[in-house]
């Protein structure tokens, strides 16, 4: 049997236009992938998901898997859930759960004819909680829920659904310029990273990339931490 | 519309929430009023929180074995509900020691692929789980942190394991699992405990799928180690009272599995 070389793909990586989607991105086309970066707001609708999708495959052919790199840059704004009002509640918490339930029916939609793979990117303080950021914990932890749930549904179509799990801080850059400790994710005492802290471009890409390969297929509704070896959740 | 019922205390090692005030979010049926009952047996006094009249009754038979308590109806979708039963737990009681959110959506059972979950059905399920858990986390935690007290929600097998059958359902209920770790670390160091309680049980929605599917009982049975479904009365609500009493006080952010040894993977 001849697996499938990773380059050569078509990926849409939707969060496309935050930090994390530009950096993911350039990542994956470093691999050789053909990458189409969607924006957050068309997650907002799903005929304007559906429209976005529609578009590339117009352009570039068949595609061979979604990326969502982001939902959003408000779920990672630091806020403790007391202080939160229900616009900010909403702000943080529904409507970047909308946007995923939108990602996930837009994708299943093109992809349930020939198969692909998605794959979300959370960051690592969702398997292990952090203080001031329960909004983009519950936000993740419903997208990994989620993200079973469909890799169970969609596997007889093909269609695999994982989980790569990186530092916060990647996700959300401004995190990583804080100085005040009150700015950032980790948890005081969090375990010291094994290995170098690894960056979205350099490490997380190659990781997306395999699996978006075909070496991954029998691999579904699985959460990858690629965090240097800080967090090795059970 | 609320009711009230207060006795003299009495402490015993029986009695574990002996003194405590225990507020329950969807408490008219199933693990909620077995939740409801068996707080009330360990000694506190429960707030029994439901919009139905079912929760009302909750509280009558709670009444009728002598525990005391409240009924105060509430829909937990609406703060304002929501804070109102807060105040009117401290008002009667005095503080308030626990909550428990078990209320979830009417449609938690109902069978949808994710490509046909449609906006209404979505935003039920998160305005009772998810959007009821912060609700009482926003009303509850000034009279928690006064009494070093604990926030329970409950969640499901669905959550981890994911569910082809109810999708809404296992997202909202990781999203609640997700909240309850970062509050846990967030309220820790205000002597808060939060906690998940991830049950497989008999309920009313599950019992009726027995009846339109009879063999589903043999099914479940099969995958269950300990070869059955839980009980809400003997099997769930005696590890929310454990949960909720001193025994635990070094447990928190927790997802604590009560399911016959069905889900082993953690």
């Amino acid at each position: 049997m001849t697996l499938s070389a990773p380059r050569g793909r078509t990926v849409a990586v939707v969060g496309g236009d935050t930090a994390a989607g530009v950096e993911l991105a350039a990542g994956l086309e470093d691999l050789g992938t053909s990458v189409a970066p969607l924006g957050v707001s068309c997650l907002d609708s799903r005929d304007e998901f559906g429209g976005a999708l529609e578009a590339v495959v117009r352009r570039r052919g068949p595609l061979d898997g979604v990326v969502l790199a982001s939902v959003g840059d408000d779920p990672a704004m630091r806020a403790a859930v007391a202080d939160l009002d229900a616009d900010g509640w909403r702000a943080r918490v529904e409507l970047p759960l909308h946007r995923t339930l939108v990602c996930f029916q837009g994708v299943f939609d093109s992809l349930r004819r020939d198969g692909g793979t998605l794959v979300l990117l959370v960051p690592t303080l969702s398997l292990v909680g952090a203080a001031g950021f329960g909004p983009w914990a519950a936000v993740t932890e419903g997208q990994r829920a989620l993200a079973k749930a469909a890799a169970r549904a969609w596997g007889r179509r093909a269609v695999t659904v994982n989980c790569v799990a990186v530092p916060a801080a990647l996700l959300a850059p401004i995190l990583a310029m804080g100085e005040d400790d009150d700015t950032q994710p980790d948890r005081p005492g969090q375990p010291a990273p094994a290995l170098a802290p690894p960056d979205l471009r350099g490490d997380v890409s190659p990781v997306v990339q395999t699996l978006l390969s075909s070496a991954w297929r029998s691999v579904t509704g699985a959460t990858v931490g690629v965090d240097g070896g800080v967090w090795m959740t059970p | 519309m609320s009711r009230t019922s207060q006795q003299p205390r009495r402490r015993s090692f029986e009695k574990p929430l002996e003194g405590n005030v225990v507020l329950v979010t969807g408490g008219g049926a199933g693990i909620g009023r077995a939740i409801c009952m068996a707080c009330a047996e360990a000694g506190a006094a429960v707030v029994v929180a439901g919009p139905g009249d079912n929760a009302a009754e909750t509280f009558d038979l709670l009444n009728e074995r002598g525990g005391r308590g409240a009924f105060v109806r509430t829909d937990v979708t609406v703060a304002e509900q929501v804070e109102a039963v807060v105040q009117q737990a401290v008002g009667r009681f005095g503080g308030l020691d626990a909550v428990v959110h078990n209320a979830t959506s009417r449609r938690s059972s109902e069978v949808v692929a994710i490509d046909a979950v449609d906006d209404e059905a979505w935003d039920d399920h998160v305005a009772v789980s998810l959007r009821g858990a912060y609700h009482c986390a926003r009303s509850a935690l000034p009279y928690l942190r006064q009494r070093r007290g604990r926030f329970l929600l409950m969640t499901s097998p669905a959550a981890m394991e994911g569910s082809i059958a109810l999708p809404a359902y296992a997202a909202v209920k990781g999203a609640v699992r997700g909240l309850a770790k970062s509050l846990a670390v967030e309220w820790g160091p205000l002597g808060v405990r939060v906690v998940c309680l991830s049950p497989l049980a008999h309920t009313p929605a599950l019992d009726k799928a027995y009846l339109d599917n009879p063999e589903l009982a043999q099914r479940l049975a099969r995958v269950v180690p300990l070869g059955r479904v839980g009980d809400p009365d003997t099997d769930i609500a005696p590890v929310v009272v454990f949960l909720l009493g001193e025994g635990a006080r070094y447990i928190t952010g927790q997802t604590v599995v009560v399911d016959g040894g069905r889900f082993t993977t953690l």
